[in-house]
């Protein structure tokens, strides 16, 4: 049987573990981004010097929050307004839920030509952080008739 | 002091610390603020139509802002480069990325009046300091904008 200096130092372990692992864990703020003339995917530039690889560690592997924001638009012919861009979320190399494949769009045209339209769109998703390093990468391309994307003015956050 | 009443002071503090841990600040506004002039404006956070909100932290470090609104902006027929821009200040300086003149929150849709509205959101790091913290949010027209919503905001700053 435990004494209660035991059990109180248990306690205060556990809480000084969770104390630690909490606020942010990695951070990337940008106005840059991308701005493509071809519908191709492309990643996203992260960092004023062009890096499209945001890199942390973790002392323990954990489900983390990751919200990414950005200033966003598509080019398209006049009169679509069906084109969009989507993002692929790629944490340690595999691209996570729901931004896998191309159907989810984080912004559209708007039926004129050109980018413009702007709007910041976001999105907040639960990822799976390991112990030690971790990479995160955005890719983003245009889909249908889309000629071009626009992503700048980035802010991306991942804490718990 | 015994082992006993030691061990009993480090759970509390660690307790307190943990405790400090979440939300830090937030306010909510219900209803629309809109803006018929593109000229720069404070946004009100609350019902009471405060325009700063304050909040106190036991020490400096990192925290989480978020802020989301319902956005349109009102601009002549076939505009669609008019856009809203918000600058995020926390303690009297603006914060990255929305430091730029030219970072749109939302935009006009080419029709005239308030229309097209889209609920935008941002989340970014910023600086909190020990002791008193202030958050304010500014508004903006760009290119031909006429007039600015923003409704329905929500502002939160955690860890």
């Amino acid at each position: 049987m435990k004494t209660f200096p035991q059990v109180a130092l248990a306690l205060l372990l556990a809480g000084t573990v969770a104390s630690a692992q909490a606020g942010i864990k990695a951070s990337a703020v940008h106005i840059g981004g991308i701005s493509t003339v071809t519908p191709a995917p492309a990643l996203v530039r992260l960092d004023a010097a062009g890096a499209t690889t945001l890199s942390f560690t973790l002392p323990g592997a954990g489900k983390k929050i990751l919200t990414f924001s950005a200033v966003c638009s598509v080019d398209a012919p006049t009169g679509d307004s069906l084109s969009w861009a989507d993002l692929d979320i790629i944490v340690n190399g595999v691209v996570v839920a729901p931004t896998v494949g191309s159907d989810d769009a984080f912004c559209s045209a708007n039926g004129t030509t050109g980018k413009n339209d702007f709007v910041r769109a976001s999105i907040t998703t639960p990822i799976q952080g390991l112990a030690g390093s971790n990479t995160i990468q955005i890719m983003a391309r245009g889909n249908y008739q889309a000629a071009g994307i626009y992503l700048a003015y980035i802010a991306l956050v991942v804490f718990d | 002091m015994t082992l006993r009443h030691a061990t009993l002071a480090l759970l509390l503090a660690g307790t307190a610390a943990a405790a400090h841990a979440g939300v830090k600040a937030s306010a909510i506004r219900p209803g629309n603020f809109v803006a018929l002039s593109p000229n720069e404006v404070l946004v009100p956070l609350n019902s009471a139509g405060a325009t700063t909100l304050s909040f106190s932290l036991p020490s400096a470090g990192k925290k989480i802002l978020t802020y989301s609104a319902e956005c349109a902006v009102d601009a002549l027929t076939g505009e669609t480069g008019a856009w809203l821009q918000l600058d995020i200040y926390v303690n009297g300086v603006v914060v990255a990325p929305t430091s730029d003149t030219t970072d749109p929150f939302c935009s006009a849709n080419g029709t005239a009046g308030f229309d097209g509205y889209v609920r935008a959101s941002i989340t970014v790091p910023v600086q909190g300091k020990s002791g008193g913290n202030t958050v304010q949010i500014k508004a903006k027209g760009g290119s031909n904008a006429r007039g600015l919503w923003l409704g329905d905001a929500a502002l939160v700053v955690y860890d």
